[in-house]
């Protein structure tokens, strides 16, 4: 226990780290407040449309669909594209309003129809297209199948969960926005990086990696020490993200609007049933989880290299390693498919994780993405603990 | 404790570092002495085990180093060559940072550090960060964190280094002290950090060992090569181009100068007593007749 003081000391409770630490905390807070100010282009822009989204929360308003689909449709045409709208938007509430009930009524049509562009025949999506699909399925004798199990399990959570609702949850939209994927890797991940690359290296830097490998507890207990060093810092620093970004998106409005709305009010196709609020923090727990896991691959290289830069590098190529593979074409990409669905910047994105509709076929079960996600970091974790314990064991100062 | 080196061979590629090196070492001081270069900081390194040799085997007590490589290290004590101290950590954090690495309980380890920085000079230092130290407190304190867990066999690489004359002497005295029942082997390019203490002395050379013999075997090895001559200086400057030197001391307008030579080398030479100084400039820098 007091080997692992030492070693948090050495890694967190530094000069150094602390002061990063700091700077993450201020950076995370600006984010915060840059996205959702922003996306509201002031106070007194939120107060207006608060007041226009809460007259209409509830089930589907036809009349109102109607008249924001007119208003969302005239803006389009002003401003050529939905990212066009979305940007003016920003400046004018009603428009953002218009625009967030004709998104939720398109979600309503896509609730019972499937997708406006079109069907992925591999995906189905729709209480009708669903239907639809089953029945085919039973009447081709194909009800045992995956698709079939897949299928009737995703029409049964659409059933239960019923028709969406129009919620205001624009401030949690803007917060789940930097909660995950490449935002999270580039805000929380690539810090993470630079703050964990030391943990081994800097023994060798220093030439205290003689002293070290030379005692008693230097091939076996200091590795207990420095992953558990590593992992409250990756849990602490995570937590600095979720705490900056989360105050400086709600700050600035003083309300949590919208916390125990279902979590299907932002994600749309989410098969989990439970309350914003509570995602937010299985988003929390998750990513934490996430980066202890990245920490401990990172923890290897590090006891694998003498340089804290090629370990932060490669780091960084190992997060960016889904972007890579998916740059390189749909046949390698099909390949590798491990590392782009597993990869850390997937794997960070707690919404993609738990708020999609992605399943895998394992011997013909129906396995959800976040468990088959779970039984991935946990391998991983487990490689790379092991893999610090023999490197150290084997480690030496030449 | 009877440590044994067997045979030991280090190459790092094509390089032979090591080449069959074989040493036996009982309680007492043991120098290794031998240029830079040599190979005495990866033999110590195979020593403390942070270096894995190419070949060959270490003993402790008869019984192969591999079979127990815990219960050896919490034998060893290690001061290396060049250790930089954690910039945030005190000198108390330090050795308390050791102290736990070397699985000394808490009360233990804060008796051991208290009567260590009183005997290494640092009592007063121990709450500043040892990034504010100087070279010799610095060392000092690697002294102390090698002496913590009572090491029966206590490895010192180049300890002298950077340290002033006085805190030379102060080092010397402790190792001594601590020597009486233990195995201290002191590497070292400085051979009066071992004249006056070490038991037996070895010399490496281009990763070879000779054996290991007292200082007195080693001195009576150049009896009758050390000479004494006196002459102007301006005969020094011509004269110290041929012949290995290792004083010169001005006496008025002349130099009476020390010349290690198998033969006598100036007509006013006359033979002196030698000095393990003499022996290590005989091995190192006189081949073949003259100086290398």
């Amino acid at each position: 226990m007091k080997l692992f003081r030492f070693e948090l000391r050495k890694l967190l409770l530094n000069k150094r780290t602390l002061i990063i630490s700091a700077v993450l905390l201020a950076l995370y807070c600006v984010v915060g407040v840059g996205l959702s100010i922003s996306s509201f282009g002031g106070l007194a822009n939120y107060s207006t449309y608060n007041e226009l989204a809460n007259a209409v929360t509830g089930p589907y308003n036809a009349e109102q669909a109607e008249l924001s689909n007119i208003a969302y449709d005239a803006a389009k045409e002003r401003w050529g594209t939905d990212e066009g709208v979305s940007k003016m938007s920003s400046q004018d509430p009603q428009l953002k309003f218009d625009k967030a009930y004709h998104d939720y009524a398109n979600t309503v049509y896509e609730y019972w129809n499937g997708p406006i562009l079109g069907q992925d025949m591999d995906n189905i999506t729709g209480i009708y297209p669903l239907q639809q699909r089953l029945g085919e399925l039973e009447a081709a004798g194909s009800a045992g199948t995956y698709d079939y199990q897949r299928y009737s399990a995703q029409l049964e959570t659409e059933l239960a969960a019923g028709e969406p609702e129009f919620q205001n949850v624009a401030l949690w939209e803007s917060l789940f926005g930097v909660w995950g994927g490449i935002m999270a890797v580039i805000l929380l991940f690539f810090p993470l990086s630079f703050i964990i690359a030391p943990v081994f290296t800097s023994e060798n830097t220093t030439g205290m990696d003689n002293i070290i490998l030379s005692s008693k507890k230097g091939q076996g207990q200091i590795v207990a020490a420095k992953v558990g060093a590593v992992s409250v810092t990756c849990a602490i620093t995570a937590l600095l993200y979720f705490a900056g970004t989360f105050i400086g998106t709600f700050l600035p409005f003083g309300t949590l609007t919208g916390a125990s709305m279902p979590i299907r009010s932002v994600l749309t196709a989410s098969q989990i049933s439970m309350s914003i609020g509570s995602f937010a923090a299985l988003t929390v727990v998750w990513t934490i989880f996430v980066a202890i896991v990245y920490g401990a691959v990172l923890t290897l290289i590090s006891s694998k290299l003498k340089s804290q830069t090629a370990t932060f590098g490669i780091g960084i190529l190992i997060l960016l390693g889904n972007v890579m593979v998916s740059a390189l074409g749909t046949t390698v990409n099909d390949a590798l498919s491990i590392f782009t669905d597993f990869g850390f910047i997937n794997t960070a994105n707690a919404s993609a994780i738990f708020g999609g509709l992605t399943t895998f076929d394992v011997f013909g079960s129906v396995v959800p993405y976040y468990m088959m996600a779970l039984i991935v970091l946990l391998t991983a974790g487990a490689i790379a603990l092991l893999g610090v314990r023999i490197s150290q064991k084997y480690r030496t100062v030449a | 404790m009877k440590i044994s080196m067997n045979g030991i061979y280090k190459n790092y590629g094509k390089k032979e570092v090591l080449k069959d090196v074989s040493l036996t070492m009982g309680n007492g001081v043991y120098g290794l002495l031998g240029p830079n270069g040599a190979g005495k900081t990866t033999l110590i390194r195979i020593l403390a085990g942070v270096v894995h040799s190419t070949k060959g085997q270490v003993l402790i007590d008869g019984t192969d180093r591999e079979a127990n490589t815990e219960m050896f290290r919490s034998k060893v004590g290690y001061l290396p060559q060049d250790v930089n101290f954690y910039n945030d950590f005190t000198g108390l954090e330090y050795l308390q940072y050791v102290a736990s690495l070397k699985g000394l309980p808490d009360s233990k380890a804060a008796q051991k550090i208290e009567a260590l920085a009183d005997k290494v000079g640092l009592s007063g230092d121990l709450s500043r960060r040892c990034v504010t130290y100087s070279g010799g407190m610095k060392r000092r304190l690697g002294i102390a964190q090698a002496l913590l867990n009572d090491p029966e066999l206590l490895i010192l690489d180049e300890p002298t280094a950077g340290l002033d004359p006085s805190e030379r002497i102060k080092f010397r005295n402790i190792v001594s002290a601590f020597s009486k029942d233990k195995t201290v082997l002191l590497s070292t390019h400085i051979v009066s950090d071992v004249d006056n203490i070490a038991r037996e002395v070895v010399m490496i050379q281009d990763g070879q060992v000779s054996d290991m013999q007292t200082s007195k075997h080693f001195i009576a090895r150049v009896n009758g090569k050390v000479w004494n001559a006196t002459m102007k200086a301006d005969d020094l400057l011509e004269f110290q181009k041929h012949a290995v030197i290792s004083n010169v001391i001005p006496m008025g307008n002349e130099m009476e100068v020390r010349v290690i030579s198998d033969v006598k080398p100036h007509e006013k030479a006359v033979c002196v007593e030698p000095n393990l100084e003499d022996v290590y400039l005989y091995m190192y820098n006189y081949k073949g007749g003259k100086a290398a």
